[in-house]
């Protein structure tokens, strides 16, 4: 028993010591002293750091598979507003018709939501000015954005901004072949809209174009261009998008919380440490002791979760989830205080401080226990509804508090109980 | 000790005239309900300029009636229609430190969605404390009654920010439905911890049911007493410190945890006593 004890404090210490680096804000130094160079950081919401957080709804009709259309939809928004996919853009399917998009770090929202607004559909007209009705000078093609394999911005002879387009080879290509042939027979002129605005022509064409290649004019800038192309090669959208909901933080007002929540969190946790220590004494101390490991340990998978390798399961921290997290250290603090209750109710019974730590344990256990798993329900069901619904500062919540009762009941069972079982055969025993 | 079920007409009459009282006022009154239950825009600008001129390039994006207050720093801009005005601000040169706007699709959708998330977790709960009460007599009894309890605590944190939103004109927004779950998790967690006690004594001990109920809670008294003080004082300093944007999320906590703790002991546990009295001596014709 001794021996075992004295391996598993052991292993405690070293356990402590890693995630006391780790949750060090400038752990990045600590790090790099082991050849580690690598910053850990927590990955905060749109509430925190500022950002825009936008809720669309797209039309789908009802013979269309929602799922199949949202999906498209948001690969082609993530292209759009991400297209390299480096951008910590976090956009999800909600409520059947919804796409909810978080972006963080935003000059422009309004340039933004132009973009994801755009159904970028391109269309080539052959035009015949020398029809007598006007509706028949623009004769639809069998030609469209869709046979676009790439597009490229770049300059054409006088220096102007253009969009190279590079069309899919066979069929695509044959199209558009045989669309210039006919337009250069039939001496009539073609023209491009994207999203109903004219990016080439009307004009006429220099010869049949068979090669697939094809070049837009038109655009103001390079970064004009640039957008344009990006939107080509995303793909027109599936489904017409409406925004429904719109916030936008500024990133002033994120920092101010953030400071504000980590004081006042610095002296909350100080006035808990003072009344534990007051009213426990020994005991006390051992509770405190436990509750900072706990703390560092949930800093450490906040920022270990933002690592690549674990994508998708990031802890974003949210004001909610900073109440999630808040709420973790009251049931951190009730399991010690259970535990400490029912030691000091065996030690008054008359019980030897060995045997009264183990007993006190046992009894509290089955407390402990319950209201843990009771709480992770709320926070699986919360999550869960929250998730289908596109509630992400519920879902913040439920996922912070989860993981804190979850790591809580582990710390209460491992590091309570170790040091209070090593601290009882100490000269101090006698004193819990 | 203190003979606590003995006195519990005292208790419950102390909470219903309470959240009667809350009733009133949520009925009467109603709760200030922010647009993200309403729809519409809510837009913070930090600017010197004339409220006139804000005003104007507002109502130039189409607005009719915007509601305009003077901040610490510019104003707060507030109308029924959700219009983007950003980007016209932004032109005229002023910052937008915050810009929401919620259409009404996705307001009438939070109502539904919160009382979806309430009707599961309490549903949940129940069978789940019934599971875990399993080996006493009646275990459904202890799962109804921690949902009597966890809407008492709710009732009780909205009834009291219906008297401050018709008081201090205190809004009510998304911030309501996650703090009303965070009391939920209080109210379920101290209601779980109280009948634990109740559960390991009536498997121990033997007497009269009322008696080992008392017994019960007056042992879990020390500790329902300390984990409030140091939950209350963590929260009490986020209150104080914690920044304006936060204020109202911590005291909806801050209520719902006095209000957790006291029902557990003098609500919930009462409750199962009087409901063991009653169908021991079936009442009379």
């Amino acid at each position: 028993m001794k021996n075992k004890l004295r391996w598993q404090l052991l292993g405690l210490a070293l356990f402590t010591l890693l995630v006391g680096v780790l949750a060090y804000p400038k752990e990045g130094d600590i790090l790099r002293l082991v050849g580690i160079d690598h910053d850990l950081q927590i990955r905060r919401g749109l509430d925190l750091q500022g950002g825009v957080h936008l809720v669309y709804e797209a039309e789908i009709a009802e013979d269309e598979d929602s799922d199949d259309v949202l999906r498209r939809t948001i690969r082609i928004v993530q292209q759009r507003i991400d297209p390299g996919g480096a951008g910590e853009v976090i956009i999800q399917a909600a409520d059947n018709n919804r796409i909810v998009i978080q972006i963080p770090d935003v000059d422009d929202p309004q340039s933004v939501i132009d973009r994801i607004g755009r159904t970028a559909s391109l269309e080539f007209y052959e035009v015949n000015f020398q029809a007598d009705n006007p509706e028949e000078q623009f004769i639809p093609t069998d030609v469209s954005g869709e046979d676009v394999r790439r597009a490229d911005p770049g300059f054409d002879q006088i220096s102007q901004p253009v969009v190279n387009l590079r069309f899919e080879s066979g069929e695509s290509t044959r199209r558009f072949g045989e669309l210039t042939t006919r337009i250069f027979q039939n001496n009539t002129q073609l023209l491009i809209l994207l999203d109903g605005e004219p990016v080439f022509g009307p004009g006429p064409v220099q010869g049949p174009i068979l090669t697939g290649e094809a070049r837009l004019t038109g655009s103001e800038s390079v970064a004009d261009a640039q957008e344009i192309a990006d939107l080509l090669n995303a793909g027109a959208l599936p489904v017409p998008l409406e925004l429904v909901a719109q916030q936008t933080i500024g990133p002033s007002l994120g920092a101010e919380a953030v400071s504000a929540s980590v004081l006042a969190g610095m002296i909350g946790l100080l006035s808990l440490i003072v009344f534990l220590v007051i009213a426990y004494r020994m005991g006390g101390t051992v509770a405190v002791t436990a509750m900072i490991i706990y703390t560092a340990s949930m800093m450490t998978i906040f920022k270990l979760s933002a690592l690549p390798i674990f994508g998708g399961y990031t802890v974003v921290l949210t004001l909610a989830g900073i109440a999630g997290f808040i709420m973790s250290i009251a049931v951190a603090a009730d399991a010690n205080i259970l535990v400490l209750e029912r030691l000091r109710e065996e030690r008054q019974a008359g019980m030897n401080p060995v045997k009264a730590v183990e007993s006190g344990f046992d009894h509290a256990w089955s407390s402990i226990r319950d209201a843990s798993i009771a709480t992770l329900i709320i926070c699986v069901v919360l999550y869960s509804l929250a998730q289908n619904l596109g509630e992400t500062a519920i879902q913040g919540f439920a996922l912070v508090l989860g993981i804190g009762v979850a790591a809580n009941v582990a710390s209460v069972s491992m590091i309570t109980r170790t040091l209070l079982r090593g601290l009882v055969r100490t000269r101090f025993g006698d004193k819990i | 000790m203190i003979n606590i079920i003995g006195r519990r007409k005292l208790w419950y009459s102390v909470s219903a005239s309470v959240l009667l009282i809350g009733c009133v006022l949520l009925t009467v009154f109603g709760l200030q309900l922010g647009i993200d239950f309403t729809g519409g825009s809510v837009v913070n600008v930090i600017t010197e300029r004339q409220e006139s001129e804000i005003a104007e390039i507002i109502q130039a994006q189409g607005v009719s009636d915007p509601l305009i207050i003077a901040t610490e720093a510019g104003y707060q801009i507030r109308f029924a229609e959700d219009i983007e005005v950003e980007a016209a601000l932004n032109q005229a040169g002023i910052t937008v430190e915050r810009f929401e706007r919620v259409g009404p699709s996705v307001s009438r959708d939070l109502v539904t969605n919160s009382f979806k998330s309430l009707l599961a977790v309490s549903l949940a709960i129940t069978i789940y404390v019934a599971f875990a009460f399993r080996k006493v007599e009646h275990p459904f009894r202890f799962g109804s009654i921690a949902i009597v309890a966890l809407l008492h605590d709710s009732l009780f944190v909205l009834g009291v920010f219906a008297l401050f939103g018709t008081v201090f004109g205190v809004e009510v927004d998304a911030f309501i439905v996650t703090a009303i779950l965070t009391v939920i998790g209080f109210s379920v967690h101290d209601t779980i911890v109280v009948f634990d006690r109740i559960r390991e004594n009536l498997l121990r001990r033997s007497g009269q049911f009322e008696n080992i109920v008392n017994d019960s809670v007056n042992e879990v008294m020390g500790r329902s007493l300390n984990t409030s003080i140091t939950t209350i004082l963590v929260l009490f300093a986020l209150f104080l410190f914690g920044g304006a944007s936060t204020v109202n999320f911590i005291l909806a906590l801050l209520l719902g945890m006095v209000s957790g703790t006291y029902s557990s002991i003098f609500i919930a546990s009462p409750l199962l006593v009087t409901w063991h009295n009653r169908q021991a001596r079936p009442a009379k014709k």
